[in-house]
């Protein structure tokens, strides 16, 4: 038996998860300068399926003076394990404590993993809050969609990072490998991060709160700069790529090579962060692509390649792309994936091409039932667009189309609820009318997922309908739908404690501390989530959850997200906010430049590099 | 008969946590690096006719595995294979030996464990389970629990202090390995019930043996 765990991994459920020693993993060699652990606050599944971990976890094991290994949220028995025993939380690659790193490099793909990124601190033995680790090691850094609202988490997390990650965190690492030798004190390391463009701060920063609650400043102090920049990385073809990512020995939930087409997106759909927060638009080449993915299959022996980005059907060279991946993949019997595809871009050709291994369902996201509602959010997608790709499916054979939806979008009405299920039906109704074998059935179906007002967006100032409404809302829905159609929706709770901390304040990290001392834990999973937790432990704090959630902020409230610079302007978000209210569309960025300031970074910015 | 490659494998260390099914698509990923002409299923999803036909509980190591995998033709080149796979497999994973179409894994009737027990007890402790029917619950497929003798499923055991002393006691068992199987989980549990405590075990299947005795 060579680690204490061993004796407990009998005892667990799937034990492969916390025991590492993967094909592609990094291996033990002489004792690096500076030690890195790679955190991600869920469980090794949903971690392990993340291309982000593989793209950060090869980067920082690039240099030869650093090494760095991976972590996970442990399931409820064994956490329950770990403190019965008194056995440290461990990375995967040596099995040490998360203690004996110098980093641990947190990712916050989500809001509902706070808890488990205090809980994982704990259980490796770390002190929770930042105020409470004396020394400078482990430094806590995160980043990660969720650091664009660091706010929430400056109690625990020393230094974010903004933006992509790849470049940045190198960037950090050396310098904590200077400040080692030199043994710097904390506050000196913290000040000289501050001045590494992309790097966050909190504890640089002082807020003030007005009587009414708002936010009133966020001082920076010691020469941390007024606003931090998010980092780009422009030239992807350039940028690293893990063409040996490590190999899962246990069942992930995507088992598969992942290809990033581009980073960015064109469109400009009001409620999505990630299509504000990631422009502009920069591509891979279709070659770069092709070797990187041929590579990548060849390295893992897995089964499956997707094309990964925000709208895979506005990567100008896809059909070239697929074909050289399938000139590889189809007498290999890998199957290609294409989430992401818009409706409006749907080709049947495309689809039974890329389909010709495996053939999948298909999914379109209209997010909403009516003309009028989708130029609110700006989709710019017509229901002609919609049933056109419908019957394409139809035609060429697929029994299974899914809807996304969301409920709760600004402005929406009754006829705008009830006006999902009769979009749904209409669907159902061209199956029959294109369907080459109704004997085979279909299966429609309608996922509502609730809407949740986010940081950067031009949604951001906007007012989350209450539980009790979405509620009301879900129930109109599942009165309209007929029976043909297959109905699925989100829990209110859930999104709404999404949305309390999606736009939290530095006030509302007392609160995460207390949910989590209370018991808090995989927030995110159906069956451990506890909202009555949180409740409480906002109310605890003198805090108004519904303050965060509910309300509508004014056009000139200091937000506490404010001092991130995405490189989208505030006026161009608040210009797309009052367009919106209008019922007015914006066009995407290659039909015309909507000056929302991303430009300043470069990049294609909507222009066909490969023309 | 289809061809069929059979590999010996041993599976210890961190690997021996990984499920049965997990193993499998962890050997299905090695042969695809690898290039080898396997067989595949005809239909919706093609899939490699690959077989381990004594299954390892969670937690068991393993040093002479089978495991037998359908080839499109005789592969030729065999000797290379091994060292060829082990270069694509995790850590605790590593082929000993390859041949075409070896014995009938019917032909496996007992399986050889060794079991080390972390506990100061001394080996009478162990062997007088064995002193007398051993009856336990054991689990069946089609009636549930039913109270079972073991003893008619135990074909050698033995048990002595560890050398050099380590904490463990070492038992040596030759047990069932198919129709019926008895896995040694039913005797460390059994153990442990009449020792009143828990006692960890370490459980290593070494190989396995044809009715007349003779090692496979």
């Amino acid at each position: 038996m060579s680690h204490p765990l061993d004796l407990l991994l009998s005892r667990v459920q799937k034990p492969a998860r916390y025991v590492g020693g993967e094909v592609g993993a990094v291996s033990l060699g002489t004792a690096p300068e500076l030690r890195a652990a790679f955190c991600f606050p869920d469980t090794y599944e949903i971690g392990m399926s993340h291309l982000g971990l593989q793209i950060l976890y090869g980067r920082m094991n690039q240099p030869a003076w650093m090494r760095c290994e991976r972590a996970f949220a442990p399931w409820p028995d064994m956490e329950a394990l770990l403190r019965e025993h008194r056995l440290p939380l461990t990375a995967l690659e040596s099995g040490d404590a998360l203690s004996a790193f110098d980093l641990l490099a947190f990712t916050l793909q989500y809001e509902l993993s706070y808890s488990n990124v205090l809980n994982m601190l704990d259980l490796g033995g770390v002190p929770v809050r930042s105020a409470e680790r004396g020394g400078p090691w482990p430094l806590i850094v995160a980043g990660g969609p969720c650091a664009l609202n660091p706010e929430p988490l400056a109690d625990f997390i020393d230094i974010f990072a903004v933006g992509d990650g790849e470049d940045v965190i190198l960037e950090l690492t050396a310098l904590l490998r200077e400040a080692k030798r030199e043994q710097w004190d904390k506050p000196a390391i913290l000040r000289a991060a501050a001045r590494i463009e992309g790097l966050y701060v909190p504890a640089l920063y002082t807020p003030a709160y007005r009587p009414d609650g708002t936010l009133e400043a966020l001082t920076p102090s010691e020469g941390a700069p007024e606003t931090v920049r998010r980092r780009v990385v422009s030239d992807l073809d350039q940028a690293f790529y893990p063409t040996h990512p490590v190999v899962p020995n246990t069942a992930v939930v995507h088992e598969r090579v992942m290809l990033e087409l581009f980073r960015g997106c064109i469109r400009g759909c009001r409620f999505c962060q990630a299509g504000h927060v990631t422009r502009p638009v920069r591509a891979r080449s279709p070659e770069t692509l092709a070797r990187q993915g041929i590579e990548a299959l060849q390295n893992t022996g897995f089964e499956e390649i997707a094309l990964t980005s925000l709208s895979s059907s506005d990567y100008p060279e896809l059909p070239a792309l697929c074909d050289a991946l399938l000139d590889y993949c189809e007498p290999r019997r890998v199957g290609l994936s294409l989430p992401s595809l818009r409706a409006d871009s749907f080709s049947r050709e495309l689809m039974e091409r890329v389909q010709r291994v495996r053939k999948s369902g298909l999914t379109f996201a209209p997010e909403a039932g009516t003309p009028r509602l989708r130029d609110v959010i700006n989709k710019n997608l017509t229901e002609a667009d919609l049933m056109n790709a419908c019957a394409a499916a139809f035609g060429g054979g697929w029994t299974a189309v899914k809807l996304y939806f969301m409920l709760g979008l600004p402005t929406e009405t009754g006829e705008d609820v009830t006006a999902i299920a009769e979009l749904a039906h209409r669907v159902f109704l061209l199956w029959r009318r294109t369907t080459p074998d109704k004997t085979r059935g279909v299966r429609v179906s309608a996922s509502v997922s609730l809407f949740v007002p986010k940081p950067h967006t031009p949604f951001q100032w906007a007012a989350m309908e209450s539980g009790g409404e979405f509620r009301r809302r879900i129930d109109l829905l599942k009165a309209a739908c007929r029976k043909q159609i297959t109905l699925n929706w989100h829990d209110p709770d859930t999104s709404y404690w999404e949305a309390v901390l999606a736009r939290g304040d530095r006030r509302a990290g007392g609160a995460i501390y207390r949910a989590w001392q209370s018991g808090a834990r995989l927030d995110g999973w159906g069956e451990h989530f506890r909202p009555a937790l949180w409740q409480a432990a906002f109310e605890a704090e003198g805090l108004d959850p519904d303050f965060y959630a509910l309300r509508e902020r004014g056009p000139d409230e200091v937000l506490p997200w404010g001092h991130i610079d995405t490189g989208v302007s505030r006026a161009f978000l608040r210009r797309e906010y009052e367009k919106a209210l209008r019922g007015e569309t914006t066009p995407d960025c290659r039909t015309q430049c909507a000056g929302c300031g991303a430009s300043q970074y470069g990049g294609e910015c909507g222009v066909e590099r490969h023309a | 008969m289809p061809d069929t490659i059979r590999l010996l494998f041993s599976k210890t260390g961190r690997a021996r946590f990984i499920s049965h099914l997990d193993l499998m698509a962890v050997f299905q990923r090695a042969f695809y690096r690898a290039g080898l002409p396997l067989r595949y299923s005809q239909g919706f999803s093609p899939r490699v006719y690959l077989s381990i036909p004594l299954p390892l509980s969670v937690g068991y190591a393993g040093l002479r595995e089978p495991l037998d995998v359908g080839a499109e033709a005789p592969v030729p080149g065999l000797d290379a294979l091994p060292e060829r796979l082990n270069a694509l497999l995790p850590e605790g994973i590593s082929v000993l030996s390859a041949e075409m179409n070896g014995r009938s894994p019917g032909d496996i009737v007992w399986a050889r464990y060794e079991v080390r027990f972390h506990t100061g007890a001394e080996p009478e402790a162990f062997l007088s389970l064995f002193a007398a029917p051993l009856v336990v619950e054991k689990r069946t497929k089609k009636k549930g629990a039913v109270p079972t003798d073991l003893l008619p499923m135990v074909r050698a055991f033995s048990c002595a202090r560890s050398e050099p002393e380590d904490g463990t006691l070492c038992a040596k068992l030759e047990l069932a390995a198919q129709n019926p199987t008895l896995n040694p989980g039913y005797i460390t549990a059994e153990f442990e019930r009449r020792m009143g405590l828990m006692v960890p075990a370490e459980v290593t299947r070494l190989g396995f043996l044809d009715a007349a005795g003779a090692e496979l």
